[in-house]
C-alpha cells in the first residue's frame, strides 16, 4: 500500500483548486451579504408609505404593511482520484430563495378638511377567514354528533 | 453587518410646510442569522401630525382587515366552545 506524503496535499493543482474554491467561497458570501443587506432595506420607513400623491390640495399617502423572507444555503466537498493516480476534485453549489409580500393597510388623506387615515378592507380575505371558521365549527358540530356518551 | 434582531419604530417627515407637518411611523421586526435565514415585518404604525402653535395629533394605521379576520377567528373558536359545553350538558 503507498502512503500518502504530506507534500502530495500541496502540490500547485491542488494549491490553484483551493484558491479557486475559496474565490468563489467568498464571492458568494459576498453576493449573499449585497443580497442581505438589499432585504433588510425592508424594514425602512419609506418600504411601508408610499410616494405622496398630490392631487390639488389633496395629498395621498398610501401605506402598506411588508413581510420579507430570504433563504441561502450551499455547500462543498473535495475529493482524490481513489486508483492512486493523485488527481483531485473539488466542487461546491449554492442556492436561495425569498419572497417580499406587500398588503396596502391605509391610505394618509390631507386635505382642507384635515388629516385622515382610511383604511383598505381586503373583503376577499374576511370573506375566507368566515368561511374558514364556518367550516370548522360545521366540522366540530359533525363530529361531536356522532359522537356516543 | 445588520444586527440580528430588529424591533424599532422609525420615523420619516413626509410634508414639511409652514403650519403643519406630517410625519409618519413605521415598526420593523426583523431577524437575521446570517446568510441562512431572514425575516422581516414592516408595518405602519401611526401619523402625527403637527400644526401651528405646536400642537401634535398622533392618528393610529389600524390594520382593518387584520382586526376583522382575528374577530372572525375568536367568534369561531368561542362557537366551538359553546357548542362543544352546550353538547356535553344535554
Amino acid at each position: 500500500m503507498t502512503e500518502k506524503t504530506p507534500q502530495s496535499e500541496h502540490t500547485p493543482e491542488v494549491e490553484t483548486t483551493r484558491q479557486h474554491r475559496d474565490e468563489m467561497l467568498e464571492n458568494a458570501l459576498q453576493v449573499t451579504q449585497d443580497a442581505l443587506d438589499q432585504f433588510l432595506a425592508a424594514a425602512d420607513v419609506e418600504a411601508v408609505y408610499g410616494e405622496a400623491i398630490t392631487h390639488g390640495n389633496t395629498l395621498i399617502i398610501p401605506t402598506a404593511e411588508i413581510v420579507a423572507v430570504l433563504g441561502v444555503g450551499g455547500g462543498g466537498g473535495r475529493g482524490e482520484d481513489n486508483k492512486g493516480g493523485g488527481s483531485y476534485g473539488s466542487g461546491g453549489g449554492s442556492g436561495g430563495g425569498g419572497k417580499v409580500l406587500a398588503r396596502p393597510v391605509a391610505v394618509i388623506v390631507s386635505d382642507e378638511l384635515g388629516v385622515r387615515v382610511k383604511p383598505v378592507i381586503d373583503m376577499t380575505k374576511i370573506y375566507l377567514t368566515a368561511f374558514t371558521a364556518l367550516g370548522f365549527i360545521t366540522a366540530a358540530w359533525v363530529k361531536m354528533s356522532r359522537k356516543k356518551f | 453587518m445588520a444586527k440580528p434582531v430588529i424591533f424599532e419604530n422609525r420615523e420619516s417627515i413626509i410634508l414639511d410646510q409652514p403650519g403643519k407637518q406630517i410625519r409618519v411611523i413605521s415598526q420593523a421586526l426583523g431577524f437575521s442569522f446570517g446568510p441562512p435565514f431572514s425575516l422581516v415585518w414592516n408595518r405602519p404604525l401611526a401619523v402625527k401630525i403637527r400644526i401651528a402653535g405646536g400642537e401634535e395629533v398622533v392618528l393610529p394605521v389600524r390594520d382593518m382587515t387584520r382586526i376583522f379576520q382575528v374577530g372572525i377567528l375568536l367568534i369561531g373558536l368561542v362557537g366551538i366552545t359553546a357548542l362543544y359545553f352546550l353538547k356535553n350538558n344535554r
